[in-house]
């Protein structure tokens, strides 16, 4: 009987960590538009496995879930971001692509608060064309903390080599890699060399 | 007795309750998984994994004496299901081996990705574009990479960041060509630190089959009447005769045929582009019109 009770407690122990934690209160939110995007929900996937393996709990919210205001009322918690959607040097899309849910980096500033992220990666058009995006999210750099963000110079295709970069990228965050070893290896994998990064890329986690 | 026999049958069921959620949580992880860019694979490659591990181990020694191969695996890499060995060495480096012919597929030197750090921290001067290029010259013979003698199709020296002392690098690309038209998606990259000119990473990425006609039927004008009829649909405004025949991977973009993955048989291919006009996420792409018959091939276009 004492056998059983312990095998018992050993599978309960395995199904609690083969359960993916995706309630209780997040410390990273991954965002994928699918309206007339192709990879979206994949990189949203790849992110969820980042941040799943490196211990942090996470909610993602996928095409239709995508929404301003749930994208606004995460900003003041979690301290990873991640999201694949339309983008500009001030605002981004939620998965409606309305003009009346445009999330503008002064609604994403004022509801962060003071709330510190870790790393988040706006992966849409521009969004590192200056250090704007990075300022919404309380990183700049030379401001001593280890954290970044990353984003695009100019235009970023939803494409195949696209989805492997940021597939690449993720892989290498998630073992516990540099940001710029990710990065660099992203690059060496696609050819494509104009992210933009703000902060510090030469922490791990 | 009876008290017992209870507590066991409640044991048991609990028992299989749990086991019913340890699958049920498998199931759904590997239901949830997409797309997986490279997996471990059990064919039997032309090169055997003797043979693999000598070829990089001996890269990974002309990088530096001291590093040690970690671990080799073989793997199919999309697209086309790329049969390469993948290898890792104790300085945080990586090379691939063609797993059919034995080729340095692909290389990146951890070392020489940490090291530009303190290059541009110690203010090293940045070399020219001729001394970088001469630098891979240099390095190719000892690593064992394949680098193409033409002029580069692309050169840039980057770097990423705002930030004071945040390193360059030079970044050199080649379209893979046949007959003079260039593949759209095959090419080789190499970047190096903008300081000393070591090797950051290479990639030999020629995935595709070649295509097996590069007869053209369709003349421009025609592709630009066809992609138009596609951009109007679309909400898209063709830019005014910017067609270019590529040899492209289709991916069928805007069809209910449409591929995630591209497709690893080639055509030769009009690529024309086109404006997005949607404030504030306006854009650009490309719509690819078979060369031999007129068909809508697919296309990029800009998040």
């Amino acid at each position: 009987m004492k056998r059983l009770k312990r095998l018992s407690v050993a599978i309960l122990v395995i199904a609690m960590l083969a359960v993916p934690s995706t309630a209780m209160a997040s410390y990273a939110f991954d965002y994928g538009n699918t309206n007339g995007m192709t990879y979206g929900d994949d990189c949203v996937y790849e992110a969820n496995r980042m941040w799943g393996t490196l211990g942090l709990t996470y909610s993602s919210y996928i095409g239709s879930t995508f929404t301003k205001s749930t994208f606004l009322n995460n900003c003041a918690t979690g301290n990873g971001v991640y999201a694949y959607t339309h983008g500009s040097a001030d605002a981004i899309s939620d998965n409606s692509n309305s003009s009346s849910n445009y999330i503008y980096r002064s609604d994403v500033s004022s509801k962060r608060g003071t709330d510190w992220k870790r790393l988040v990666f706006l992966d849409a058009c521009r969004t590192a064309d200056n250090s704007n995006w990075a300022s919404a999210w309380g990183i700049s750099n030379g401001d001593g903390s280890s954290h970044a963000f990353i984003g695009w110079k100019g235009e970023s295709q939803d494409s195949w080599n696209y989805y492997v970069f940021t597939t690449e990228f993720l892989y290498w965050v998630k073992n516990k890699k540099t940001i710029q070893y990710a990065l660099d290896q992203a690059r060496i994998k696609t050819s494509i060399s104009h992210y933009g990064t703000y902060g510090s890329t030469s922490w791990s986690y | 007795m009876e008290t017992k026999n209870k507590l066991y049958k409640r044991n048991i069921l609990l028992l299989i309750i749990l086991v019913g959620i340890v699958i049920s949580s498998a199931v759904l992880v590997y239901a949830n998984e997409y797309l997986s860019i490279s997996k471990p694979s059990g064919k039997t490659p032309a090169i055997k994994k003797e043979v693999a591990t000598k070829a990089a181990q001996d890269v990974f020694g002309a990088m530096n004496p001291n590093s040690r191969l970690t671990s080799i695996v073989l793997k199919e890499r999309l697209p086309n299901n790329q049969l390469l060995w993948e290898a890792f060495s104790d300085k945080d480096s990586e090379i691939w081996v063609n797993a059919n012919n034995g080729e340095i597929r692909f290389l990146f030197d951890g070392e020489n990705s940490a090291d530009r750090v303190d290059y541009a921290k110690n203010k090293f001067p940045a070399i020219s574009r001729e001394q970088a290029l001469s630098s891979i010259a240099q390095a190719a013979g000892k690593l064992k990479l394949e680098v193409p003698s033409t002029k580069p199709d692309n050169a840039e020296m980057v770097n990423h960041s705002d930030n004071e002392g945040e390193p360059y690098e030079w970044n050199f690309k080649w379209a893979r060509e046949k007959q003079g038209y260039k593949y759209h998606d095959d090419w080789v990259f190499i970047s190096v630190d903008a300081y000393k000119g070591q090797i950051i990473g290479y990639n030999q990425n020629f995935a595709s089959n070649e295509p097996t006609s590069l007869e053209i039927r369709i003349e421009k004008p025609e592709a630009l009447e066809l992609a138009g009829r596609l951009a109007s649909k679309e909400g898209f405004s063709l830019i005014q005769n910017e067609a270019e025949l590529m040899i492209v991977n289709p991916n069928y973009r805007w069809t209910e045929y449409m591929t995630k993955v591209p497709e690893a048989n080639t055509r030769l291919a009009w690529v024309i582009v086109f404006d997005k006009p949607q404030a504030p996420f306006g854009g650009s792409g490309e719509i690819w019109i078979d060369a031999s018959n007129g068909k809508m091939l697919g296309g990029v276009e800009t998040r």
